[in-house]
């Protein structure tokens, strides 16, 4: 049979059957409807989690813990066992390996440091006793606002200073921004702060906790966005906890440029060469590439296990297997809906063969004309089919639309109704193009599989035994 | 050239290979002992040109056999030619090609389809047509063929507001669309009145005389096998008397008649056959 008469004959059926067509199509909605609205969610759930708040496509190695008697007894009894650090030839390693797209070390502040400022953006400054940080490479952060995240002395020296800086002793001799970023004593050069990023974390944070407890507003991204630029003082080699080992602490200037996932959670994050630099400043030559952690980018997310193994084999453990977790209980709860939703599927499914049954058996005569006036066994079966597949792309479609429809509403919904938690997102749905053509295809699957024993029968009628029974 | 009983071992004749060559048909419904004979052994020639009446009691097998010379049933011992083709050995895209192409059907209870216009019913056979068609040519040639049967000017009316006689006139327009070689009728005028058939058997007659249509018309009224060239009279699925009646030449063995086939069915059939087959040059 031709497709034009194919189609000529589908939608013959469409007007005549409506109401049974109609009523099998509901089921297909409805069960595509729970399909796509459920992942839909997951996806948009798992985006969050896994994108922001435990990126799956990034694993943080570090090496073990210090938890071993010998350690222990040599930090006790003031032995020289030194903090457990990662070694440039394991970063070479993990570089070659096939599974890792980039690899990014870290360095910590080896030495104290507290910080002061805030007054732009909180009305009075506020007073850190101690503040951790960490180095990372600039191209991890990529470009955060205006401001390039970078070692702001890289411009004054180096193999290529992109512009003179001024030599100076002590900041007063430099136009602010600038600071004199020079060691005691020492002469430097007038340079910008030092830029920073943050994380979401440390802003919800400071606002659910720290501004109520202390009575400062609250900053919300939003806000912090308009305060890009804060400029803040630290004082690095020294803290109220003790004071760095060489170095004589110190005066920098430190400017927050923006939010980055790539930040840590509770600190700020600088460019590494800043820290390398302020770590051989206050603890000497070997603190410079004493990577306290790596950052691995994999090459793609299921290439996650791989890079834990070769970690292992480096003696490195992933510092945060939260991610992994979050995906596995994601998963189970995305497979939990998908199966409810399936049985929706399977339940229309089951509809759709009912009512074709019944449409065959009540069309047994118009079967058998059809195969007097020249159609086949293949075609009778291709008529049903293809009146299945409009059912199943048509019922499939409005499925698709109204989960859509309901996410809006749960967004909305969520929106309105949902308190403000960290982390929380425009949307709780994601709908990538893949789900809304999965869904089409499993709706028209089933209905497919709803008529196929039905178009079977079709095709097993009896023409003489169908004419000759009703004449 | 004229239907006749044949015998099943009677030669076909390569210069004049008819339409219909049936031999030592015979169709049984249930297993075993609940075996129930349809058509038994029946053998017969139908020619292009002719028109050939199956006549028979209600039961006797005529529409079961129609059933097997439209191709419509396959499940049948014997041999079967069709247009010179073994029927059994045919697949089954090709015996839908030969029934869409070749043979035009016409059924008791018209079969038309209700949810469409007269024009669409006509233009039925279509669907199922392996070739694209030239669509404006077709619906012109079907309101010329519903202009033929009576009911021009009318291709819109849908068939519930047709009288009995208009929807088997339709049905035969139908029937005609792909200029069929062979029209099979089952019970044709069987739930028309008696002026209603007669003017369709007029049309048969009309058709078959004008366009030189072959037709095998299953019936059981006389006015219809009255039109025929050639009637075959089953009795108990078994052939009992071949008779041409435009030729008059009858040709019953052992001297029996129609009237006491049903006693000797079996012996009749067979001689018969024979003597047709003797007779047509077999």
């Amino acid at each position: 049979m031709r497709l034009g008469a194919l189609h000529k004959l589908v939608v013959r059926d469409l007007v005549r059957v409506r109401g049974a067509l109609v009523t099998s199509g509901f089921g297909i909605m409805a069960g595509t409807a729970a399909l796509v609205f459920f992942l839909a969610l997951g996806l948009g759930v798992r985006d969050v989690l896994l994108g922001e708040v435990f990126p799956i496509d990034q694993v943080e190695l570090e090496p073990p813990k210090g938890s071993s008697f010998g350690q222990i007894a040599s930090f006790a009894f003031g032995g020289k066992a030194k903090a457990p650090r990662i070694e440039p030839a394991d970063i070479a390693a993990l570089e070659a390996s096939p599974d890792v797209a980039a690899v990014y070390p870290k360095l910590q502040f080896s030495f104290p440091a507290s910080a002061r400022g805030g007054k732009e953006l909180l009305g009075r400054d506020l007073n850190t006793g101690e503040m951790i940080a960490d180095g990372i490479d600039p191209e991890l952060v990529g470009d955060v606002g205006d401001i390039p995240f970078r070692d702001p002395l890289s411009v004054c020296t180096g193999d290529d200073p992109k512009r003179p800086c001024t030599p100076c002793a002590t900041t007063k001799e430099c136009t602010a921004p600038q600071y004199c970023e020079a060691k005691q004593d020492e002469r430097g050069f007038c340079v910008d702060p030092v830029p920073a990023v943050i994380s979401r974390y440390i802003i919800e944070l400071f606002d659910k906790s720290v501004a109520p407890a202390h009575g400062y507003p609250q900053i919300g991204e939003k806000l912090l966005e308009r305060a890009e630029g804060m400029i803040f003082r630290m004082w690095i080699g020294e803290s109220y906890l003790g004071q760095a080992k060489t170095g004589t602490p110190r005066w920098v200037h430190a400017r927050v440029v923006g939010i980055s996932d790539r930040a840590i959670d509770l600190g700020l994050t600088l460019p590494i060469d800043t820290v390398r630099r302020w770590n051989v400043e206050f603890s000497g030559e070997g603190a410079g590439d004493a990577y306290s952690s790596v950052m691995v980018k994999v090459a793609a997310n299921d290439r996650v296990g791989q890079v834990v193994a070769l970690a292992d084999e480096l003696g490195l453990k992933p510092r945060d297997t939260r991610a992994r977790d979050v995906s596995v209980l994601l998963s189970g709860v995305m497979a939990l809906l998908a199966l409810v939703a399936g049985i929706i599927l399977v339940v229309s499914a089951s509809n759709i063969a009912y009512t074709f049954r019944v449409l065959v058996n009540d069309r047994r005569r118009e079967i058998a004309l059809y195969r007097a006036l020249g159609a086949t066994r293949g075609d009778m079966m291709a008529w049903l089919l293809a009146l299945a597949l409009t059912v199943g792309v048509a019922g499939g479609a409005a499925g698709v639309l109204v989960a859509w429809l309901a996410s809006l509403g749960a967004d909305r919904l969520g929106e309105t109704r949902l308190p403000d938690f960290p982390f929380k997102p425009d949307t709780f749905f994601a709908f990538p193009l893949w789900l809304v053509l999965g869904a089409l295809a499993f709706a028209s699957m089933f209905a497919l599989l709803g008529a196929l024993g039905p178009a079977r029968r079709a095709g097993r009628v009896d023409p003489a035994a169908a004419l000759a029974s009703l004449s | 050239m004229q239907a006749t009983a044949v015998t099943p071992e009677a030669p076909i004749s390569a210069a004049s290979t008819p339409i219909i060559d049936a031999r030592d048909i015979t169709k049984r419904y249930g297993d075993g002992k609940a075996t129930k004979v349809a058509v038994d052994g029946v053998s017969l020639q139908v020619a292009r040109g002719d028109f050939l009446a199956i006549v028979g009691p209600s039961g006797c097998g005529k529409s079961t056999l129609l059933g097997i010379l439209g191709c419509l049933d396959r499940s049948f011992e014997g041999r079967l030619s069709l247009f010179g083709a073994d029927v059994r050995a045919m697949r089954d895209a090709d015996l839908a090609g030969l029934r869409g192409g070749k043979i035009g059907f016409v059924f008791q209870a018209f079969h038309l389809l209700g949810h469409v216009n007269a024009r669409d019913n006509v233009l039925a056979p279509l669907l199922f047509l392996r070739e694209a068609s030239d669509a404006a040519r077709m619906r012109k040639r079907a309101d010329d063929l519903l202009a033929e049967v009576g009911l021009g000017g009318r291709g819109d009316e849908m068939p519930s507001t047709l009288s009995g006689g208009e929807r088997q006139r339709l049905a035969v327009a139908r029937a005609l669309l792909l200029e069929p070689e062979l029209l099979l009728c089952d019970e044709p005028t069987g739930n028309l009145d008696l002026a209603t058939g007669r003017s369709v058997t007029e049309l048969f007659g009309r058709l078959h005389r004008e366009r030189g249509l072959t037709l095998v018309a299953v019936t059981h009224e006389e006015q219809l096998a009255e039109a025929a060239t050639s009637i075959v009279r089953l009795s108990a699925g078994r052939v009992v008397e071949a008779n041409t009646t435009v030729e008059a030449e009858v040709a019953v063995g052992d001297g029996a008649t129609a009237a006491d086939g049903e006693a000797g069915a079996g012996s009749v059939a067979d001689d018969v056959g024979a003597a047709a087959a003797g007779g047509e040059g077999g």
